[in-house]
């Protein structure tokens, strides 16, 4: 028999907090498409993908319904279109990216992503290729998402990539320049990289992962937040310790609703089920943001001095919980501070409480990087790379994933206000110090060299 | 082996479960299953007991009634028939809960919608809470749905119900809840 307040709390978190899963991402592999006929290429990657998720949308919303939790995005991850597809070159890679876009289109789901390289320690024919598409491939499309891995801790960064890389999001934001340099949004630079991250715009099937396979993001900071808020009402005098445990036992929770729906949505596509990504995934709604837990912690908004240490003990709290919960962890796990996607970051970082570099230095505590910062059109390539290059860096020496989602906003300039739309929101432009003064750096290339794995002080 | 429902109703005290089953000993019973809540200020039990020495249930209620009677308490016996075990028929776990302003009639419409999709309710509860100062109550039944009805259907026929009472209503797979609460 059920508890009155096992019934009413989980009903609570589901109608009042915003608790639900944020994506059912299936993961397909193309590797085993490879052909150097590209009309032949495409046509097999449609059908795999078109027959594979075919009824995923249909399976997520019935399991979701049974449960009563929302499924709120159905997506596709593949293997690195640079691999998959190596012998093409850039304009053959646009036609692939079409195909994916289409395929995407065709079985429902709002994002595919996977058009993407691993190109760390060196760019091979195919790399340069996908890379080189990139703009026009976001352009020409709209649910596809692309990723780049330029570092990892073992192999170093690839500075040729990262200044590449800068080139790549200019030519991106001049192409989609219309819409704000939507692009962008879209196109994701990282170091270390998971091969199973279910949550766009990185998300792509690992070399070393089975043909097919489900991986779900979970979300829920407004269910965070809310126990925080009410710990503090049973406790005003709760110290950090106490929080912590609070939003351990939470992330436990919500981390359980993921495991359930993802294993009853793989058995009924019969499919793998992967991992669950422990994050801590906003929206740009009142009561679903990651900013608002600084502020039920005492901080006056996300960005001010404790903002690192705060989000340091959320993170890690959220990975105590959802490592218990979950028998198969992945992804990125932890909690994601995209600016425009989170109302209440949007909103500090107008107001001056969050700054481009108190953002970098949080990213060293937490999942993700830089996500989703909108910047001046004119801040050059130069400039972005080296940005790109500084949260590689952080990445790589503290051994754990960091990403760039940069979007310099063609024709804007700091403190103009930019809308995305949807889930990727709107944000004011981020104001970069000392622009166009890196490119003596960035333009010697080359790599830096992979970090010693001792004496890590 | 014979064997008899009791149940005892009344005004709650400390005692009552002492008076009870030490009077089913002194007759040489044997408890074999109880459950036991109270509402409010009201005690309710019912008890499945073995008889192995046949005791007439007439004198054992006589008893138990005659003890019970100054604690305000009334005590029900009911031969238990033997019956062959039933092969259960397959069944989904799903928990019904609505929330709204108390109105006569309710329970009856709620459930009868429930009964008429052949679900059987195997734990009910309702509480009266307070949400700014207008009493309401939520009502959470814990049903077996046969497999044959779909979970859609099942909620839609209660939403079509609690909307004529102005409640709101969720139907979802009981296991969710013992996936987010119990290690």
């Amino acid at each position: 028999m059920l508890n009155d307040r096992e019934v009413l709390s989980t009903l609570s978190m589901i109608k009042n907090e915003n608790l639900d899963v944020r994506t059912v991402t299936l993961g397909i592999s193309l590797l085993d498409c490879a052909s150097h006929d590209l009309p032949r290429f495409t046509d097999t990657i449609y059908k795999r993908i078109t027959t594979l998720a075919r009824d995923l949308v249909t399976v997520c919303d019935e399991v979701g319904d049974r449960y009563g939790i929302p499924v709120v995005n159905k997506r596709i991850s593949v293997s690195p279109i640079a691999v998959a597809a190596a012998p093409f070159d850039s304009r053959g890679m646009v036609e692939v990216a079409k195909t994916l876009d289409q395929a995407a289109k065709d079985v429902n789901v709002d994002f595919i992503g996977g058009f993407g390289a691993l190109v760390e320690k060196g760019m091979a024919k195919g790399d340069l290729a996908l890379i080189d598409a990139i703009p026009e491939a976001l352009d020409v499309t709209h649910r596809m998402c692309s990723s780049i891995n330029v570092a990892t801790t073992r192999a170093g960064i690839n500075m040729d990539a990262v200044a590449l890389m800068g080139r790549t999001i200019k030519a991106a934001a001049a192409r989609t320049a219309d819409r704000d340099g939507l692009g962008c949004a879209k196109l994701v630079v990282f170091a270390n990289i998971p091969e199973d991250v279910p949550f766009m715009a990185g998300a792509y099937l690992g070399i070393g992962e089975a043909s097919s396979v489900i991986n779900v993001g979970v979300s829920g900071p407004g269910v965070v937040k809310k126990a925080i808020d009410r710990a503090l009402q049973d406790n005003p005098g709760a110290h950090l310790g106490e929080l912590a445990d609070v939003i351990k036992r939470t992330a436990y929770k919500v981390t359980r609703v993921g495991e359930i729906i993802g294993r009853e949505v793989a058995r009924i596509l019969a499919v793998e089920f992967g991992i669950v990504d422990l994050s801590l995934a906003p929206t740009p709604n009142v009561g679903d943001s990651v900013g608002e837990i600084f502020q039920s912690l005492g901080l006056g908004a996300i960005g001010v001095p404790g903002s690192t240490a705060a989000l340091a003990m959320l993170n890690d709290a959220v990975k105590k919980g959802g490592a218990f919960a979950s028998s198969r962890v992945g992804g990125l796990s932890g909690a994601f501070i995209p600016v425009s996607e989170d109302l209440n970051i949007a909103a500090a970082a107008s107001a001056g409480h969050l700054c481009l570099e108190k953002l970098e230095a949080m990213t060293a505590v937490c999942s993700v990087g830089l996500d989703m910062v909108a910047l001046p059109g004119d801040t050059t390539a130069e400039t972005l790379s080296a940005i790109i290059a500084d949260e590689m860096a952080i990445g790589m020496i503290n051994k754990k994933t960091t990403a760039c989602r940069l979007i310099p906003v063609p024709g804007k300039k700091a403190g103009d206000r930019v809308h995305f739309g949807g889930l990727l929101g709107e944000a004011e432009i981020m104001p970069v110090r000392s622009n166009g003064v890196s490119a003596g750096f960035i333009n010697r290339g080359g790599g830096i060299p992979a970090p010693l794995q001792a004496l890590i002080n | 082996m014979n064997k008899f429902v009791l149940s005892v109703i009344g005004k709650d005290k400390p005692g009552i479960l002492a008076k009870i089953s030490t009077i089913l000993f002194t007759h040489g019973c044997n408890i074999e299953d109880v459950s036991q809540t109270i509402l409010q200020t009201e005690f309710a039990s019912i008890f499945i007991v073995l008889n192995p020495d046949d005791h007439p249930l007439d004198e054992i209620g006589s008893s138990l009634n005659a003890a019970l009677e100054d604690m305000e308490l009334s005590a029900h016996l009911r031969p238990m028939a033997a019956s062959a075990p039933v092969a259960a028929s397959a069944t989904q776990p799903f928990v019904i809960t609505t929330k709204g302003v108390d109105k006569p009639g309710t329970i009856a419409a709620v459930t009868e919608a429930i009964a008429s999709l052949t679900c059987n309710v195997v734990h009910f509860r309702a509480i009266i809470t307070q949400d700014d100062g207008v009493d309401e109550m939520i009502m959470i039944f814990e049903v077996d749905v046969p497999s044959g009805v779909e979970h859609r259907h099942l909620r839609r026929v209660m939403q079509e119900t609690c909307s004529k009472f102005g409640l709101n209503v969720s139907v979802q797979h009981r296991d969710i809840f013992e996936t987010i609460h119990r290690v």
